[in-house]
């Protein structure tokens, strides 16, 4: 496996290069900047010019690219134009927000797609499939916008079990943390699940009709254990790597998820920071959420080799 | 060895107990929620206030009196003084001001004992160093205008400063009345928003930017100490979250919420509403383009709209004021014959346009693209195809507004959107961006700028005529003109006492207190 990694390395570096000159240029391509911003909608020219030079905004595109490449590779993220703090400080306050919606909701993501997909795929029970399949329509046919609006009016409003507005941090308090955690992250794991369980299901019923599957049937297997032991262990393959570009997803549907929640997580950092054109986090915040699907995709491959033996890494 | 089925049943039963007893052993956050909303039967002092607010906070553009800051900025940082609700400006940290017979000198006196949060006295020399913050066009002051017209600030001693003027100046009251006093140590600290220092009741512990802010009582403040032992600022960016966050109980004050959300809570006795600044939305067009290069045409369009119909529709007739001018009401001198200049008269849109020509011309409306723009963009549309032109909409997310509107380049008719600050009408002839010199409207004769110096150069008695002449001026020649005034609204809950507004409705919470 180290080798497998080894040999990814050079495409890794080559993503993130092209990653760094598209994540520079295309904030810019945007009209306004930092210093306009800062300056507000009735500042003079002469104000916004100011605050521009001050930035140190008015050096060439080249210049300030390498100044900021220079300092990436050198684990200085740099300075916010528009916050004046450390780029880093600003993402790693707000990361722990984020990583815990996103972990609790791939949870429930995994859980509700694999189990509805193992529900819908299992050739028992046609009930079962009826209601999978219902199920999965409804949910992919709903965004996850209106899922979270429809948790907070359920158990916020009309039976006021859980909060619906702000966050505490698990770290702070683990129950409290906890209850304002859980609809944020069902919402989101319901809206991504759906895929996952649909892949699943059709790919389970494919496979029912194999040959290894006849012979362990015809060999006395019980239901259960053709289901679990033989269709599911062969039908992961391609749900696996489903998850694995799901979890890419799950960060860009936590934007929404985070404004509707009201937590403070990177996506409502990303949004603020395009939306006050903040440069420097917006090129940071792109570059992280590549070496995310990058990484995704990586553990997805390992993953995948482990559970299905045809399949060799060096390969 | 496999488990039997009844192990198995077994172990389920006793996981769900498990979870069940960790669970209600688990405090609810929903009835931690509710304490918080649940307030004692008088009013009592301490507690926590909790503040919503849409946009982050900008402690970083102090000097630039953004909306953003409206939450904590007078609650923290003081001015010298500060304009009443007949705009007469009050002893604030200056207790004491002469005026030479020229006008042309001004001697201050300050308030002594007044200390900064970091335990230093405050003296003229703190003054002198924020007028001039507020002069460095790096600061993006609105007023800073104001304060690069001084020729020189004199120290005399730590509580007299004397400040000459290079001309007379009616409108230095709305430069102290939006330059917070802040110490020359601690001016970096605001860069960053890691340490902000003022006089006010309260001190700034803290700011995790986009997401929330902490503020003290300050115990060593010059006048009456605060009521409560702290404020908690929330930032709130999703409209419905805020209304989430008030109705869950959350929030006990929302700043900037949805005219919309705030309609809602209204009628509900559980919130209280309070009006504060004003903010104008202006229609211009631009005298280079035609059809709007004949004055016809250009009053026409103001005769096409509905004022009404916008007041009603978008902004809700308990949160606007129909009105043609940039003054609000208060101001001294105020043209009140001239508010309804232009009424909705379709019929004499159709007449006019015809005299200029302009029937059937294409228009491209430029908007801010903000929920209620657009949608008072879209009443305007409607009414100009109502009279005959052929109008488009050209909706331009906010920085690109931005960028647009200084350069003084919106196209032939724009939308725009200018916060009143309650400043006099001479500051808003050089802070609006509508009225100044380089507006989007290409505007600039030698008659508007003779109108506009008799008015800054107007005496007491000149000047109510001055304003009447230069307004109705405007109105005439319709390069820009109000379509409504919209007045900012504030929900509280209303269990919340002796919140009180600065004139450009930043909140003053040293009076605050929560009861029930």
């Amino acid at each position: 496996m180290l080798k497998f990694l080894a040999k990814k390395i050079p495409s890794i570096l080559l993503v993130l290069f092209a990653t760094s000159i598209i994540a520079f240029l295309l904030p810019r391509m945007a009209p306004g900047d930092p210093a306009q911003a800062v300056a507000g909608s009735d500042a003079t020219e002469e104000q916004v010019a100011a605050i521009r030079a001050a930035m140190g905004l008015d050096k060439s595109l080249f210049v300030q690219y390498l100044d900021w490449l220079g300092g990436f590779v050198r684990g200085d993220l740099g300075m916010s134009f528009v916050y004046n703090r450390p780029v880093s400080e600003l993402i790693l306050d707000r990361a722990e927000s984020t990583i815990e919606l996103a972990l609790l909701a791939s949870v429930f993501m995994i859980v509700l797609g694999i189990g509805l997909g193992v529900m819908g795929g299992a050739a028992r029970s046609k009930t079962a499939r009826v209601v999978a399949d219902s199920v999965n329509t409804l949910l992919i046919a709903v965004p996850a916008f209106v899922v979270g609006l429809l948790l907070i009016i359920l158990f916020g409003v009309v039976w006021r079990l859980l909060p619906v507005s702000g966050e505490v941090s698990l770290s702070e308090d683990f129950g409290i943390g906890f209850q304002y955690l859980l609809l944020p992250a069902l919402a989101l794991g319901l809206a991504l699940a759906p895929g996952i369980a649909r892949l699943l299901q059709t790919t389970m019923l494919a496979t029912q009709g194999e040959d290894f599957v006849d012979l362990a049937r015809a060999k006395g297997a019980s239901p259960r254990r053709l289901t679990y032991r033989h269709v599911l262990r062969t039908s992961l393959g391609a749900s696996i790597v489903a998850i694995g570009m799901r979890f890419g997803e799950l960060f860009g549907g936590a934007i929404i998820i985070e404004a509707i929640f009201a937590r403070n997580g990177l996506g409502q950092l990303i949004v603020q920071a395009v939306n006050s054109r903040d440069y420097l986090l917006v090129q940071v915040l792109i570059m992280a959420a590549v070496l995310i699907a990058v990484i995704s995709q990586l553990l997805t491959e390992v993953v995948l080799a482990a559970m299905d033996p045809r399949i060799r890494l060096e390969d | 060895m496999a488990m039997t089925r009844g192990a198995k049943a077994l172990s389920l039963i006793a996981a769900l107990g498990v979870a069940t007893a960790t669970l209600s052993g688990c405090q609810s956050a929903v009835q931690l929620e509710d304490k918080k909303s649940e307030a004692p039967a008088e009013i009592v002092a301490g507690g926590t206030l909790h503040l919503a607010q849409a946009g982050d906070l900008a402690p970083m553009s102090v000097m630039a009196e953004r909306a953003a800051n409206g939450s904590w900025a007078s609650s923290v940082l003081e001015t010298l003084t500060m304009y009443d609700a007949d705009m007469t400006p009050q002893p604030v940290l200056a207790t004491d001001w002469t005026l030479s017979d020229d006008g042309l000198t001004m001697q201050l006196t300050l308030r002594e004992g007044v200390k900064f949060h970091n335990g230093r006295e405050m003296t003229a020399d703190d003054v002198k160093f924020s007028i001039e913050l507020s002069a460095d066009p790096a600061n993006a002051a609105q007023v800073g205008f104001i304060a690069r017209t001084f020729t020189s600030i004199t120290v005399d001693s730590p509580t007299q400063l004397t400040i000459e003027f290079g001309a007379p100046t009616p409108n230095v009251f709305d430069l102290f009345e939006q330059t917070p006093i802040v110490p020359e140590e601690a001016w970096k600290g605001f860069a960053d928003g890691s340490s902000i220092i003022g006089t006010g009741p309260f001190a700034f512990d803290s700011w995790s930017p986009g997401a929330e802010a902490h503020l003290s009582r300050y115990d060593d403040y010059w006048g009456e100490p605060a009521l409560l032992d702290d404020i908690e600022i929330a930032v709130i960016t999703d409209s419905t979250a805020m209304l989430n966050a008030v109705r869950s109980g959350r929030a006990d004050v929302a700043l900037q919420m949805q005219p919309v959300d705030v309609t809602s809570l209204q009628a509900d006795s559980s919130y209280k509403v309070i009006n504060t600044s004003a903010s104008a939305y202006p229609m211009g067009v631009s005298v280079e383009v035609a059809p709007f290069d004949k004055k016809e045409a250009r009053q026409a369009i103001q005769y096409a709209v509905d004022r009404e119909r916008i007041a009603e529709q978008v902004l809700g007739n308990d949160a606007s004021r129909v009105t043609d001018l940039f003054w609000e009401p208060t101001v001294p001198g105020y043209p009140a014959d001239l508010e309804n200049y232009y009424s909705y008269d379709p019929e004499k849109a159709k007449d006019l346009l015809e005299q200029a020509g302009a029937v059937g011309a294409e228009v491209e409306i430029t908007t801010l693209g903000l929920p209620a723009n657009t949608a008072v963009a879209e009443i305007v549309r409607n009414n100009l195809e109502e009279v005959g032109l052929k109008p488009t909409l050209n909706v331009q997310e906010p920085q690109a507004w931005d960028a647009n509107q200084v350069k003084g380049e919106l196209g032939a008719m724009f939308l725009p959107l200018h916060g009143l600050g309650g400043v006099q009408p001479v500051t808003l002839l050089d802070r609006l961006p509508s009225l100044r010199e380089g507006n989007p409207s290409h505007f600039w004769t030698d008659e508007y700028v003779e109108l506009r110096t008799d008015l800054i150069t107007a005496t007491e008695d000149e000047y109510a005529d001055a304003l009447h002449a230069l307004t109705e001026y405007v109105l005439d020649e319709a390069f820009t003109g109000v379509l409504v005034q919209s007045i900012s609204q504030v929900v509280t809950t209303a269990d919340v006492n002796g919140i009180s507004f600065t004139s450009r409705g930043y909140v003053l919470a040293g009076d605050a207190s929560i009861s029930e």
